[in-house]
């Protein structure tokens, strides 16, 4: 079982880096990409803004009853902007976005392949990878840190309405004191950190979707699979980005 | 792709874009980055958790932030803090601004503050270096605190001592106020227990007194007794006549025996002398007790006046302790004596007899007033008598209450001669008033001055009695 479990990972990282590689190739398949995009990045919007402003509203309360107890409301701005655009947002970011889209793309994929489409494709001399999987990575990519910062903005305006609802704080002010601690070392490589989520989430996905295997069960078992997979991973794979941005950028 | 999905797609990438060029828009903003600063230098030994990057602030508001901190070559150098301002802070900033590293709120970042300069300093020139003021450390702070606290628990604990001190003499003061007022308390009780007996014991004698019990009571009441006496002093002072008849016929007798008729006169001499002795065994008898065994009139005297003496001297006592306890000597001490025969002749030669009472006096010589009897000690003249009444009569106008002091005044012989005489001198005159007229007795004393300078007109040592009225301030005359 391990052996299975080992020589499977083997398989999936064989998978991610012939998708890497597959990107530069030609042909780009730029049309099929920006299908994607709207697919997993503009559907995913309403889900993302809404879970952003949700989780905004409520660590501003909870900032608020922590910072209180030290009278340092006027923190709590910043505090808030800090957790969000640091961490926060883009976890919370990759996590919805694998439950929607890599249980799409196990999904989409697993049926595809229990439907014989892929081979079709094969059989029509079209590269079914590179048409399958290498778009949606590309997509995935692209859409995880624009989805990002609408979740992180989101929350920060979902942090105001909560913080001004209690305090009666102006919105000039509360983005002052929201961007007052938060440096560019702080918000751009939490936000592009999320290109990383994205890829492993589409790779993730789209390798449990195109290998499946046992009929439509399996398309469930893959689409599951995907979800819990890609989610695990991205929290894992969070561990680490995080120390390599304090590595490159240490904090001041 | 239909061109609504394009449009779709351009908007999702725009604006998402936008809005994470937007958030590096606002950081830089916040950073400062879009607007002209000059870099300024400082150095400090401390940095207190100063960092790169760190807000600087001049006269409190967000002017910049530290770019750079310099480590130095070894341990005697100083930190250099390299720090963008914003250009427009440089009219502010002057050659004599001072830096000080302070904290950001309670729970904040450490913050470089800038303080504004004085116009007399020059203005700050890219690269300048500002003096800087070393931080304060929290922990300097909670060091000095503990030493103060610590100063302020030996400052309490020695206040406490003292106060515990203060405490137990404030206790012991109480205790012994205590003590006191019980012992005072038991005094009082016993004087006004005395006073109270004393009083009971002179009301219950006065009582008797005047009901006419005991000898006393007798002697005051019993006319029969009274005549009884009278009628023996008439026998006696005939008596002393016949003797002095007797003595008289002696003299003729013997003068006679020098001449004729002695015979005679013998018999009537013998006769006289027989009628003398049956007078004197009338008036013997009167004196003997009538039945055997009782007293007899001269023993009830005796043992009466006895009694007397001892119950007033008792009563005297008391009298004594009663006006100098608590209720009673406010009246002693406005009348301005206690006891006339207790007034010392040295606290009445320094004046502090009556002090507030003015003296009216009345000069008498020695030879107004006295005569030499006929066994040499002087005696009331008849002239003395004459000028005694008529002072009298003056002062018994005023005399009521009011203490009258006869002073006597003798300047012959040793100093002991001269007190007994002055003292004999004021005592004839006051027998002699009290005698006739109607003083009080308790407001008549004597004083003997023996011989000393006196304020009588010719100024030297009066040889006589000066009576002495002491009138209260408000209607005595005084001279």
């Amino acid at each position: 079982m391990v052996t299975a479990a080992l020589a499977q990972a083997g398989d999936m990282l064989l998978f991610a880096a012939r998708a890497l590689r597959d990107v530069w190739r030609r042909p780009w398949e730029g049309a099929e990409i920006a299908r994607q995009i709207l697919e997993v990045g503009w559907r995913s919007l309403p889900l993302i803004t809404a879970a952003g402003f949700a989780v905004g509203v409520v660590m501003s309360m909870h900032t608020r009853a922590s910072l209180e107890r030290f009278g340092a409301e006027a923190m709590i701005p910043a505090g808030l902007a800090l957790a969000l655009i640091k961490e926060t947002g883009p976890l919370v970011t990759g996590l919805l976005f694998s439950g929607r889209v890599g249980a799409g793309i196990g999904a989409e994929l697993g049926a595809m392949r229990v439907t014989e489409q892929i081979d079709a494709l094969e059989s029509l001399a079209v590269d079914s990878f590179k048409y399958l999987v290498v778009t949606r990575v590309v997509a995935c990519v692209v859409a995880m840190p624009l989805l990002t910062t609408v979740t992180n903005f989101a929350g920060i305006i979902g942090g105001f309405v909560a913080e001004t609802a209690v305090s009666g704080m102006s919105f000039a002010l509360y983005f002052d004191r929201a961007f007052s601690l938060i440096n560019f070392s702080d918000y751009v490589p939490s936000t592009l950190k999320t290109c990383v989520f994205g890829f492993i989430i589409a790779t993730v996905s789209a390798y449990l979707g195109y290998n499946t295997r046992g009929g439509t069960a399996g398309v469930g078992q893959a689409s599951t699979r995907a979800v819990v997979l890609s989610s695990i991973l991205l929290i894992l794979s969070n561990v680490v980005l995080v120390k390599m941005i304090l590595f490159f950028f240490p904090s001041r | 792709m239909p061109v609504s999905k394009k449009v779709t797609l351009a908007v999702f990438l725009g604006g998402a874009f936008l809005l994470f060029t937007l958030g590096l828009f606002l950081i830089g903003d916040r950073r400062m980055m879009f607007e002209r600063s000059i870099e300024l230098r400082t150095e400090y030994r401390q940095l207190s958790g100063l960092k790169v990057g760190s807000k600087v602030l001049v006269s409190g508001m967000d002017a910049g932030e530290v770019l750079a901190i310099d480590v130095p070559g070894g341990p005697d150098g100083r930190f250099q803090v390299r720090f963008r301002v914003l250009e427009k802070f440089r009219p502010v900033l002057r050659s004599d601004s001072v830096a000080t590293i302070q904290m950001d709120g309670l729970v904040g970042n450490k913050v470089l503050q800038i303080g504004a300069g004085t116009p007399q300093g020059r203005e700050l020139e890219p690269g300048d270096l500002i003096a800087s003021r070393e931080p304060v450390e929290i922990s300097d702070l909670i060091k000095e605190a503990v030493e103060t606290v610590q100063y302020a628990r030996g400052s309490v604990a020695d206040v406490r001592e003292a106060i515990d001190g203060a405490v137990d003499m404030f206790e012991q003061l109480t205790r012994n106020a205590s003590d006191i007022v019980q012992e005072v308390g038991k005094d009082v009780k016993e004087i006004s227990e005395a006073g109270r007996q004393a009083t009971g014991d002179v009301r219950d004698l006065v009582a008797g007194v005047k009901a006419g019990r005991g000898s006393l009571g007798k002697l005051i009441t019993d006319d029969a007794l009274y005549e009884r006496i009278r009628g023996t002093v008439g026998e006696a002072e005939r008596v002393a006549g016949n003797l002095r008849e007797i003595s008289d016929d002696a003299k003729a007798i013997t003068e006679e025996l020098k001449s004729a008729g002695l015979a005679a006169k013998f018999d009537r001499v013998v006769s006289n002398a027989a009628d003398a002795a049956e007078k004197g065994k009338r008036l013997v008898q009167g004196l003997l007790p009538e039945r055997k065994g009782e007293g007899g009139l001269s023993t009830d005297l005796r043992e009466t006046v006895a009694n007397a003496n001892k119950a007033m001297s008792d009563f005297a006592e008391n009298m004594e302790a009663l006006k100098r306890n608590w209720f009673f000597r406010g009246f002693f001490n406005q009348r301005g004596f206690f006891d006339l025969d207790a007034v010392s002749v040295a606290d009445y030669q320094a004046g502090r007899f009556a002090p507030d009472r003015v003296p009216e006096r009345h000069w008498l010589h020695r030879s107004e007033l006295f005569m030499t009897g006929a066994d040499g000690a002087e005696e009331l003249s008849p002239d003395g008598r004459r000028k005694l009444d008529e002072v009298a009569a003056e002062l018994l106008r005023q005399a009521r209450n009011n203490p009258l002091m006869i002073e006597g005044y003798a300047s012959a012989g040793a100093a002991h001669e001269q007190i007994l005489a002055s003292l004999a001198r004021a005592a004839a005159v006051r027998d002699y008033l009290l005698k006739r007229y109607p003083f009080q007795r308790n407001y008549v004393g004597v004083m003997p001055m023996g011989a000393v300078a006196s304020s009588d007109p010719s100024g030297a040592p009066w040889d006589g009695v000066s009576v002495v009225l002491y009138l209260p301030r408000e209607t005595g005359r005084g001279r």
